[in-house]
């Protein structure tokens, strides 16, 4: 063949390979045709193996891919009306033509404020909480999970076997649903349902336990604490995964402490005595201004904004 | 998978990633950029008809012989022959197979011609590929959420894959910008020399 109709056949072929992919990717294709189609001309198996090569690309860089995209949509309005979907974070690690290589990390991380939804290839749901990052692997034989920073929610489906390493705890888990965080140096685990063991080191000490259905732990310095979980805890500790944070009857230091995990102008208490003042509703994370409102009219207090901060101050 | 055989696989993870080096030899051995680009086709076609191809010990090196060799053989059956070329291009060093100079693209560039590929494909084959790739949907859920038929989201898909395969093809080469409509490339963008 000359080069000449070789080019002009190219894009034929390199149609003809997306389509062969795409028909594969979606489970349409005759298999039997498709070989046939592919030893017909090295020039049909080269052009196959550059569309697998894209999507092993697209897929060696999602998480990048899709963070990326996901800020140039905020600024440019990028993605859109279809696409909404990937705006709350869908990401997956789809091994639907190969996924026999070496398994790496993953990772996945959220700013402040933000949430993301994260759907594995086993159909495991994780779910980051604002200024989160974690990594995972997951093979035929093993999911590894570890939280960096911050608060993960994980729905395990059935299947290999599941770790999660959070500072100094290692815990094994059985499918179910769990909530893990790290802040502040510390470490809590919600059982909801399913069952976790594992280790935690503290000064120099392993420790086993085992945790069960509604039990929750939490590990800190000079902290080792396992209970129940009661169903205002439970509701409390659970909001941020519908967008809300719950205040029952706390302090206006701590609430203020916890809404500022998802604002990049924090709030601040400086007077003593507001601090100490108790508090409870439920609010949306993404906007704090129904509970300025609600501070400032059920304790008498004022609201000052500035670039960078929100003050809570006495009358 | 059982659609990728082992040579495929080879060729995806041995040779391909260094196309780069490739096309920056065969563009010093050849007229232009459509040349330098058969070349190195012409040299991925020989591979699949080795049968020695996994006791290749450097793939890139082996299609950097190859490349040369074969521009060698087009230049000794060419009407005209100009040597200018080859000694050109052996002073520049392009054989060593040292992958200092053409290195391999670094994540980083590759991400960001995979960002920029995307960026360009036609908004719905963007988002079909988009949700099957990150999202990992099936195709019964992504049909339902976009209210399409499997074989419309097919079409799709292999639309957004062709585009995207043929923004990343030839990595490191001066971007050759093709529209929607005219994927056939013109007859003057190119001359026959042999």
């Amino acid at each position: 063949m000359s080069d000449k109709k070789r080019l002009e056949s190219g894009d034929r072929i390199a149609t003809e390979a997306a389509d062969w992919w795409s028909s594969l990717a979606l489970g349409t294709a005759d298999p039997g045709a498709f070989s046939r189609w592919r030893d017909s001309d090295p020039a049909h198996a080269i052009a196959f193996a550059r569309v697998q090569a894209t999507w092993e690309s697209l897929q060696h860089h999602r998480t990048d891919v899709e963070t990326q995209l996901l800020e140039r949509g905020s600024r440019r309005r990028f993605l859109r009306n279809s696409v909404a979907v990937a705006s709350v974070g869908l990401i997956g690690a789809a091994g639907l033509l190969y996924t026999s290589r070496a398994t790496a990390w993953s990772h996945a991380s959220t700013a402040v404020g933000e949430f993301r939804r994260l759907r594995l290839p086993d159909s495991s749901l994780l779910e980051l909480n604002t200024d989160t990052s974690v990594s995972w692997r997951c093979n035929d034989h093993a999911r590894n999970f570890r939280i960096e920073r911050g608060e993960m929610a994980l729905e395990l489906t059935t299947g290999a076997p599941v770790t999660l390493a959070v500072a100094i705890a290692r815990l094994s888990l059985s499918s179910g649903s769990f909530n893990a965080r790290l802040i502040d140096g510390q470490v809590g685990l919600l059982v909801l349902q399913g069952r976790a063991t594992g280790t935690v080191v503290r000064d120099g000490v392993s420790r086993t336990f085992v945790l069960e259905s509604g039990q929750s732990a939490e590990w800190g310095p000079g902290l080792a604490r396992i209970a129940p979980i009661s169903a205002a805890a439970r509701e409390r500790l659970t909001a941020w995964r519908n967008g809300s944070v719950v205040f029952d009857d706390e302090t206006l230091a701590s609430a203020v402490a916890e809404y500022n995990r998802y604002l990049s102008r924090k709030i601040v208490v400086a007077d003593p005595v507001l601090a100490t003042m108790r508090v409870g509703g439920r609010f949306a994370t993404s906007d704090p201004t129904a509970f300025l409102h609600a501070v400032s009219v059920a304790l008498n207090a004022d609201i000052h904004r500035d670039a960078g901060s929100i003050q809570i101050v006495r009358k | 998978m059982p659609e990728l055989r082992p040579i495929d696989r080879w060729f995806i993870d041995e040779v391909l990633p260094h196309e780069r080096r490739y096309i920056a030899a065969a563009r010093a051995l050849t007229a232009n950029e459509d040349e330098a680009r058969d070349l190195v086709q012409e040299v991925y076609v020989k591979l699949f008809s080795l049968n020695g191809w996994a006791a290749i010990e450097s793939p890139p090196g082996y299609v950097l012989r190859m490349l040369r060799n074969l521009a060698i053989e087009h230049l000794r059956r060419a009407k005209i022959v100009s040597f200018r070329r080859l000694t050109e291009t052996d002073a520049k060093n392009i054989w060593d197979e040292a992958p200092d100079q053409f290195r391999v693209m670094s994540a980083r560039e590759q991400l960001s011609r995979v960002i920029l590929a995307l960026e360009k494909l036609p908004e719905r084959c963007r988002a079909v590929l988009l949700r099957r790739r990150l999202g990992d949907e099936t195709p019964t859920e992504i049909a339902r959420a976009t209210g399409e038929s499997i074989s419309t989201l097919e079409k799709r898909l292999a639309r957004g894959m062709q585009l995207l395969t043929q923004a990343l093809e030839f990595q490191g080469t001066a971007e050759r910008v093709r529209d929607d409509s005219s994927t056939q490339p013109s007859a003057h963008e190119r001359q026959e020399t042999t």
